[in-house]
């Protein structure tokens, strides 16, 4: 388990203040404050702004938001643990915190930002990769990159700041989960103007109906109403998301995929949540139609379902938007051979 | 550092309180505060404006019936003086005082002032090569143990030096002085109302301080004071402080860093580069 997250600024004559800790119980020293603003802007850092370091028997990992915001946020672990496992996790809470910075709202959030940390490892790739869908700015990255395939960094940071209307982006932090989730790789190709950034897996969230043998004979008919007028609407991806990615309604949910049909009571006993809270997430299930209740019953009706790919329709748009093979720059080369290195690698995986 | 404090009335820019903390060297106030009165008189309530001179800045705003101005070092965040000078403002403001002041005014005033002036704490950073005694002298300074075994500051440190100087907190900072984190020497200096330049005593390190750190802390200690200390002075064959003071071109003191009766010795440099 983490032992706890601190936000850290730098001020030219105190040296290093602790702007905010999680759990406030934590005990922070400030020596190790100074000693990871000192890691940062020395440079030994593997990718940019993130660090990973150790300090006596404290492992830490920390995100340095730059000279501007001049603040770092920082996850404290114990010796077992692997700073690896938080990497993106800290560079997402780290950002959401710098958005918050002016006037201190993130104070407020400090302990879901935490619970986030926590869980964070714990997830499979498929929920990690739904968390992106909550993101627009992730969601229009990736819609971008489908349409080119390869963008240089400049390119889309510029894309980005005319969609959402932006002064600066912090590309870094925008694209660290998407590099490491797979989806995306960055190079240096000669000639080009910044980074370039190619897609080379693809993701897709679906809804699907209930994926277990024992959909009992009665609600199938409410299964093929839902599915026959199914239009997924511009929310769609993110409710998808969300029941993925939310802790509590993921158990609820692969509890009553297992079960086929439950009660409620069951469902308490298995999942061992609160009965306020479960109500609530029940009413959220409901209300999305991912379950139909029937008195104390529970019936699955849909799922969702996150299915990660190899975009081979890239090839195709590759030949049609850039002609013969012989005219191609070195970017393309590239991206070819990153997309049959991704091939190969998601064969390997299946295997 | 916030060094000087004084409060006007605003109609006949009467001087009602004044408080002197720290000396501004050869600048004659008084000559200054005819330019900047006039100013202040015709400023927005509220607004803070200010005219750098030298090493000084001098911070001014009015509100109600008074106009403040307060001297600091130019050293200091700019920001962090107006949120200083705006808050002591509002306090100031929120009150009628006689004229002349009453006893309970004054001592009134006086803790208001206090209270201003230790929001923003003084700092000091050492600055020298690897080894030179840096950290010694830190730990001298604090009171605390003094370490015979080397071991490098990694980055740098910093420790609040255990008594003030005057009414102000004081942060003491060193570098590390490895070739390796010369490039982040800056990031330390910023901000400082002394730099204290360390040197063993050796006529290759007086000699290499010279060429090397002199040159580098010019632009972030450009409102520093600046003063070196001869460190190391009971080797054999050390440069005597004197002779290292004509090559460096600045203020210089001798030191045993090692030696606990040269602690009060190096207390009175640093508190006449703060406050004179
Ligand atoms: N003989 C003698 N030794 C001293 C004196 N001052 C410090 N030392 C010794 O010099 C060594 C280095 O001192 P530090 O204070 O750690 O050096 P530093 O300047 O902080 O070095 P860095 O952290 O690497 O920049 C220690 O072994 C001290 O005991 C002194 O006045 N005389
Ligand atoms: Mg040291």
């Amino acid at each position: 388990m983490p032992i706890g997250m601190i936000v850290v600024k730098w001020d030219n004559r105190r040296g290093t203040v602790l702007e905010a800790r999680f759990p406030p119980s934590l005990r922070v020293d400030p020596d190790l404050t100074m000693k990871i603003y000192g890691s940062h802007v020395l440079g030994e850092a593997r990718e940019a702004n993130l660090i990973s370091i150790r300090v006596d028997d404290l492992r830490i990992i920390s995100y340095f938001g730059g000279i501007e915001i001049n603040r770092y946020v920082a996850i404290l672990l114990s010796e077992a643990e692997d700073p690896e496992d938080y990497e993106e996790v800290v560079v997402e809470v780290a950002s959401r915190i710098f958005d918050q910075i002016e006037g201190g709202e993130y104070l407020e959030h400090l302990e879901d930002l935490f619970k986030l940390i926590e869980q964070y490892p714990h997830m499979s790739i498929e929920q990690k990769v739904a968390r992106l869908f909550l993101d627009p700015m992730k969601v229009f990255v990736l819609q971008k990159l489908r349409e080119k395939g390869l963008m240089t960094l400049d390119q889309l940071s510029g894309e980005i700041k005319h969609a959402f209307g932006l002064r600066t982006v912090d590309m870094r932090s925008v694209l660290s989960p998407l590099v490491k989730l797979d989806l995306v790789v960055t190079r240096w190709i000669e000639g080009a103007s910044s980074e370039v950034a190619f897609l080379v897996r693809d993701c897709e969230i679906l809804r699907v109906p209930p994926r277990t043998k024992k959909v009992p004979r009665d609600i199938r008919s409410s299964v093929i109403a839902l599915f026959s007028k199914y239009k997924p609407d511009s929310r769609e991806a993110m409710v998808l998301a969300r029941a993925l990615t939310d802790p509590d309604t993921y158990r609820v949910l692969s509890c009553i995929r297992k079960k086929g049909v439950v009660s409620i009571e069951e469902i308490r006993d298995e999942v061992d949540i609160p009965s306020g809270e479960l109500f609530d997430i029940l009413g959220w299930l409901e209300r999305n139609r991912f379950i139909e209740m029937r008195g104390e019953e529970v019936f699955p009706l849909s799922e969702p379902l996150l299915l990660i790919f190899f975009p081979e329709y890239q090839l195709r748009k590759m030949i049609e938007l850039y002609g013969n093979v012989e005219s191609w720059d070195e970017g393309l080369r590239q991206y070819l051979m990153l997309l049959k290195e991704s091939y190969m690698e998601m064969m390997r995986e299946k295997r | 550092m916030i060094r000087q404090i004084y409060i006007y009335k605003k109609d006949d820019l009467r001087l009602i309180f004044h408080r002197k903390y720290a000396n501004i060297g050869r600048i004659n106030f008084d000559e200054i505060s005819q330019l900047i009165l006039p100013v202040a008189r015709a400023m927005d309530d509220g607004v803070i404006d200010h005219s750098e001179i030298f090493r000084y800045r001098i911070s001014y705003g009015t509100l109600g019936d008074y106009i403040v101005v307060m001297i600091n070092n130019r050293s200091c965040d700019r920001e962090e003086v107006e949120g200083a000078l705006t808050e002591y403002l509002r306090d100031v403001a929120s009150q009628r005082f006689n004229s002349p002041l009453s006893v309970e005014e004054e001592r009134h005033l006086s803790i208001l002032s206090r209270r201003v002036i230790a929001t923003i704490p003084a700092k000091v950073c050492f600055v020298g090569f690897g080894g030179v005694g840096k950290t010694t002298l830190l730990r001298l300074l604090r009171h605390e143990r003094i370490p015979l075994r080397y071991e490098p500051t990694m980055f740098g440190e910093r420790a609040i030096m255990t008594l003030p100087i005057g009414p102000y907190r004081v942060i003491l900072f060193t570098v590390g002085g490895q070739e390796r984190f010369m490039p982040i020497w800056d990031i330390l200096i910023r901000g400082s109302d002394v730099v204290v330049v360390v040197t063993d005593s050796t006529p290759d390190n007086v000699e290499r301080t010279k060429s090397q750190i002199m040159p580098m802390i010019r632009d972030p200690a450009r409102y520093s004071v600046i003063l070196a200390i001869a460190n190391k002075q009971d080797l054999p064959k050390s440069l005597p402080a004197d002779v290292i003071e004509q090559t460096l071109g600045i203020k210089t003191y001798g030191c045993v860093a090692i030696d606990p009766a040269y602690r009060s010795k190096i207390m009175d440099v640093i508190k006449s580069a703060l406050l004179s």
